[in-house]
C-alpha cells in the first residue's frame, strides 16, 4: 500500500514525459527524412506525425493537470492540448471513414517528405486517442454519483490499447489491424504511450473513483488489488503459452485439456488466497471493535459515575452549608443582645465563609457541566456578544469612569452560550482587576495571522496586571494569582474560559506585567472536530 | 373546621432546613398555618386521608404544597406523581423547594407537572426573602383551584 502511494505521482510524472516526447522525435525524423521510425520495411504500422502530436500534446495536458487545483493560466493552457489531442483523434477517425481522403497523416510531410500511401490513418488510434483527449478534459469533473467521467474514457481508452498490445505480444496482426484497411493499424508505440497515458490519468487523482477504491485500506481495496491483476495477466500468460504449445507441434486436445486444468488450479488458488487474506482482516477489524464496545462501556460507566457524583454534589454539599449560614444569621439577629461584638464578628466570617463556599460549589458545577454539555456549533456575531456582555457588567462598572474600546470584531463559528461565557469572563476579570486603576481602560480588539486568516481574539486592561512568573498557574481551576481581600473570585472563571475554548479547538494566553495590566489572547479552530 | 386551617404543606426531612424554614415562616406570621410532612408517605397520607391521617377531610386542602425532593421512602418526583395520579390532588398546587439545579431534575418535575421550581440559596438572608415572597404569592396572590 504505501509502495503505490510513493509511486502513484512519479506514473503521472512518467505518462506525461513519454508521451510529450512522441512528437519532437517523429517530427525529428520527418526532418531528417527518415519519417518513421519504425521504419516502412517492417511491414507493421508506423507512428504517424498526427497521432505523435495528439500524444505530445496530450501528454502536457496530463503534466500541467499533474496535481489537482493548477492556476488558471495553467488550466487553459491544458484545456486547450487537450482539446488538441481530442480534435486530431476526430481527424483521424473522419479519416479512416473517408479511406484517407482528409490525408492527416501526410499534411505534415509536405513536400519534403517522403508520401507513402501505405501508411493510412488507423480507426484504432484515432478512437483511442479521442478517448484520451477527452479524459484529459473531463479530468477534474465529479458527478455526485457513480466514477469521475474522465476515469471512465481513460479506462476505455485502455481496454483499446490493451487488445493491441496482446496482439503485438503474441504476433497476431489481426489484433492490431483489427478494423484499418489492409495496412494500417496501431503502431506499437502509440499502443505503449496510450498506456502509459491511460495510467497517467488514473493516478493523476488518486483520491477520487476507481484508484481510490483500489489504494482504500478497507476490505474492498484488499480485494481488488489481489484480484484485478488476474483478468489481465492470466488470459495473457495462457494465450502465449497456447501458442508456444502449437508452435512446438502438441496435441490440440492435449493443449485443451491442460488449458483447463490450469484455470481451475489458478482461480481456484486466486480464490482461496482473497479468501484466507479477508478472513484475517475480518478477524482482526471483530477483535478491534470488540476492544472498542468495552472501552465504550467503561466510559459510559465512568461518565455515569461522574454524574452521580456532580448530583450528590451539588445537593448535598449545599444543604449543610444553608444551616451554617442560616444559624448565624439567627443568632446575630435573634440574640444580639447577649452577644459581645467580638462574637458578632466571628458569627459574619462564619457566614461569608458558608457563602464563599456555595459560590465554589457552584462554579465546580458549572465547570464539570462544560465538559459533558454537547458543543452547538452555530455562527456567533462576536461584536454582538461582546456587546451584550458588557451590558450585563454595566454594575461591576457603576460609579467608575472606564475607557471601553471595542474594535469591529469578526464572526466566529461555534457554540454561542458557551462562547458568550468566555467573553463575561474575560471582561469582569478586565474589569475586575482594573477598578484600582485612576483612569481603567479596557480594549477588546483582534488581529489576523497566517494564510487561513487564523483570528486571535484580545481584552486588555490597564490593572494590576501578574507577574508572569506565575502564567502557568492561571488556568487552573481554584488558582489564583490575588489575595482574597484584594479582589474577590473563586478562580474558576479562567479555567472555564480554557475548557471551552480547548472544545472549540482553539488556544489560550495571556501576557501581562505587574502594575501595567494584562492581555488575555485566544484562538478558535472551530468545531466539527472529535472534540 | 379547624379555626387554623392548613395553608401550607411542608415536606421536608432534614431537621436543620426544616427548622430554618419553619423559622422563616415564623418570621413572615405563616408559622400557624404549616402542615409539616417528615417524608414523602406521609405527604401522601395527609394529602388523601390515609394512615394517620385516616378520617381527615380530604377536600380541606392546603393553598400550597412545599415539597423538597430528596426524601426518604418516597422521594419528592414519587410524591408529586401520585398527586398528579390522584382526582382529589391532580389540580393541587405544587412547588418543588430543592437544593438540585440539575437540568433532568428540572426538567422531569416539570413534566410531572410542578406549578413552580425553586432552588433553596445557601444565603440565609436570600432564603428568608424566597419564603417571603413564596407565602406572599401563593397564600394571597395567587388563585387556587377549588378541587
Amino acid at each position: 500500500m504505501p509502495f503505490f502511494r510513493r509511486a502513484i505521482p512519479a506514473v503521472t510524472l512518467v505518462a506525461s514525459l513519454a508521451a510529450s516526447a512522441a512528437g519532437p522525435v517523429v517530427l525529428l525524423g520527418v526532418w531528417l527524412d527518415r519519417p518513421y521510425p519504425d521504419g516502412v520495411a517492417s511491414g507493421r504500422p508506423q507512428l504517424t506525425p498526427a497521432a505523435a502530436i495528439a500524444l505530445t500534446l496530450a501528454g502536457v495536458a496530463l503534466g500541467i493537470q499533474r496535481r489537482e487545483a493548477p492556476s488558471r493560466t495553467r488550466r487553459l493552457v491544458a484545456g486547450a492540448c487537450a482539446a488538441g489531442a481530442t480534435l486530431v483523434g476526430l481527424l483521424i477517425l473522419v479519416d479512416h471513414f473517408a479511406y484517407g481522403t482528409l490525408r492527416t497523416d501526410r499534411f505534415l510531410a509536405g513536400a519534403g517528405g517522403t508520401p507513402n500511401d501505405a501508411v493510412l490513418p488507423s480507426f484504432h488510434t484515432g478512437l483511442t486517442l479521442l478517448l484520451l483527449g477527452s479524459a484529459l478534459l473531463t479530468l477534474d469533473v465529479r458527478p455526485r454519483r457513480g466514477p469521475p467521467p474522465g476515469q471512465c474514457l481513460a479506462l476505455l481508452a485502455g481496454h483499446a490499447v490493451f487488445l493491441v498490445l496482446t496482439g503485438y505480444a503474441f504476433g497476431v496482426p489481426a489484433a492490431y489491424r483489427i478494423t484499418s484497411p489492409p495496412d494500417a493499424g496501431m503502431a506499437l508505440g502509440t499502443a505503449l504511450l496510450g498506456g502509459l497515458l491511460c495510467a497517467g490519468v488514473l493516478c493523476a487523482r488518486p483520491d477520487t473513483g476507481f484508484p481510490a477504491v483500489f489504494l482504500s485500506s478497507g476490505g474492498g481495496g484488499v480485494l481488488v488489488r489481489r484480484l484485478l491483476l488476474a483478468p489481465i495477466l492470466v488470459p495473457v500468460a495462457v494465450g502465449g503459452l497456447r501458442l508456444a504449445l502449437r508452435g512446438a507441434g502438441v496435441d490440440s486436445e492435449l493443449i485443451g485439456w491442460v488449458f483447463g486444468l490450469a484455470y481451475f488450479v489458478v482461480f481456484t488458488s486466486l480464490f482461496w488466497w482473497v479468501a484466507a487474506t479477508v478472513f484475517r482482516a475480518e478477524g482482526g477489524r471483530a477483535r478491534a471493535e470488540a476492544g472498542l464496545r468495552e472501552a465504550n462501556a467503561q466510559l459510559a460507566a465512568a461518565n455515569q459515575e461522574l454524574e452521580a457524583f456532580s448530583y450528590s454534589v451539588s445537593h448535598d454539599l449545599r444543604a449543610p452549608l444553608r444551616s451554617i449560614d442560616g444559624f448565624s444569621r439567627i443568632l446575630l439577629e435573634d440574640f444580639a443582645g447577649s452577644l459581645p461584638d467580638e462574637a458578632k464578628e466571628y458569627l459574619q466570617d462564619v457566614r461569608a465563609s458558608a457563602r464563599h463556599m456555595g459560590q465554589l460549589v457552584d462554579d465546580l458545577l458549572a465547570f464539570a457541566r462544560l465538559s459533558r454539555q454537547p458543543i452547538r456549533a452555530q455562527q456567533v456575531r462576536t461584536g454582538e456578544v461582546v456587546r451584550q456582555c458588557l451590558e450585563e457588567l454595566r454594575a461591576e462598572r457603576e460609579g467608575r469612569q472606564v475607557e471601553l474600546v471595542v474594535a469591529d470584531l469578526p464572526p466566529c463559528t461555534g457554540d454561542a452560550a458557551l462562547l458568550k461565557q468566555v467573553w463575561v469572563n474575560l471582561l469582569a476579570n478586565a474589569l475586575k482587576y482594573s477598578r484600582k486603576a485612576a483612569a481603567a481602560r479596557v480594549e477588546v480588539g483582534f488581529s489576523t495571522a497566517g494564510e487561513a486568516g487564523e483570528v486571535t481574539y484580545f481584552v486588555r486592561d490597564n490593572g494590576v496586571g501578574f507577574d508572569m512568573r506565575y502564567a502557568h498557574k492561571l488556568f487552573g481551576v481554584f488558582q489564583r494569582l490575588h489575595r482574597a481581600e484584594e479582589f474577590e473570585g473563586t478562580g474558576v472563571g479562567l479555567a472555564i474560559v480554557q475548557r471551552v475554548v480547548h472544545r472549540h479547538g482553539g488556544r489560550v494566553w495571556a501576557d501581562a506585567r505587574p502594575g501595567e495590566g494584562a492581555t488575555f489572547f485566544f484562538t478558535l479552530r472551530g468545531v466539527g472536530g472529535g472534540q | 373546621m379547624d379555626s387554623n386551617p392548613v395553608e401550607i404543606l411542608l415536606v421536608e426531612d432534614n431537621p436543620n432546613d426544616l427548622r430554618l424554614a419553619l423559622h422563616a415562616f415564623r418570621k413572615h406570621n405563616l408559622a400557624n398555618a404549616v402542615q409539616v410532612a417528615r417524608d414523602g408517605v406521609e405527604a401522601l397520607d395527609y394529602l388523601l386521608g390515609t394512615g394517620p391521617f385516616a378520617g381527615r377531610d380530604v377536600a380541606q386542602r392546603p393553598k400550597v404544597v412545599l415539597l423538597d425532593l430528596k426524601l426518604p421512602l418516597l422521594d419528592g418526583t414519587e410524591v408529586l406523581e401520585r398527586i398528579r395520579s390522584d382526582p382529589r390532588t391532580k389540580t393541587l398546587p405544587v412547588v418543588v423547594l430543592t437544593s438540585s439545579r440539575e437540568e433532568p431534575d428540572i426538567e422531569k418535575c416539570y413534566r410531572l407537572g410542578v406549578n413552580s421550581y425553586i432552588v433553596k440559596p445557601v444565603d440565609f438572608d436570600q432564603f428568608l426573602e424566597v419564603s417571603r415572597q413564596l407565602g406572599f404569592y401563593w397564600l394571597m396572590i395567587n388563585q387556587p383551584p377549588t378541587a
